[in-house]
């Protein structure tokens, strides 16, 4: 069944052989390359996380 | 000569075509197991069906005479040409084709997520290298092509992946 007459010398359609079927259509083109992540930001001092973390502090009443 | 950007884009292209060449074979392979098992399976039922006493003895085939002798002719013919066939080992050395495929489309995709992350190009160009020499490329397989299968194939990779336009 799968012996090929035409097959290129040396090449018989044994067990081994990883036979591959080509498409009848191309496949479309790959997805553009993403670009580079890019660098963190500078880490937030601690002042400034500080008051990031709590940013609905009420203020202290007198 | 070639830009190493150049470069960079044939040899990610041959991997994204690699990639899905490997799963359209699959799956190629995966329908034909499936249409010769069927085959096999009917073919069987059948000449088990003609060689049964009990069918036999039904007593429409005297009413239709003609029917009972050209299913028995069939069946006689299909009883020798059956061996000569031999789906079971066309099935399996499909199977063996569809295993091998699914391997190098899981190669191919692991390969595809190197390359989208930091690997160097040269060593994806090598493994990129080691898998296709695993691939024969042989066109001609001895089996029929089929167009319809191969279209078939063909768009459900392409659906399967979001690609379908």
């Amino acid at each position: 069944m799968f012996k090929n007459k035409r097959a290129p010398q040396g090449k018989t359609l044994n067990k081994d052989t990883l036979i591959e079927v080509k498409p009848l259509k191309p496949w479309p083109d790959p997805p553009p390359k993403k670009e580079p992540a890019l660098q963190p930001t500078q880490k937030p001092s601690e002042e400034d996380s500080g008051s990031k973390q709590n940013p609905k502090q009420p203020a202290k009443e007198d | 000569m070639q830009t190493p950007e150049a470069r960079e884009e044939y040899i990610r292209k041959a991997i994204w075509d690699g990639r899905l060449g490997a799963d359209f074979n699959k799956r190629y392979w995966n329908h034909l197991i499936r249409r010769y098992s069927k085959r096999d399976q009917y073919t069987k039922i059948f000449l088990a069906t003609m060689s049964s006493s009990t069918v036999a003895s039904w007593g429409i085939w005297a009413e239709i005479d003609l029917l009972w002798k050209s299913l028995s002719a069939i069946s006689a013919v299909t009883a020798i040409a059956l061996p000569i066939l031999d789906w079971p080992k066309t099935i399996s050395r499909m199977s063996d084709l569809a295993g091998k495929w699914s391997r190098i489309e899981y190669e191919y995709e692991n390969l595809w997520l190197e390359l989208q992350g930091d690997s160097p190009i040269n060593k994806v160009e090598e493994e990129y290298k080691r898998i296709r020499g695993e691939v024969a490329g042989l066109d001609d397989t001895g089996l029929p092509e089929d167009v319809k299968l191969n279209e078939q194939c063909h768009n459900e990779v392409l659906e399967s992946r979001g690609l379908t336009s």
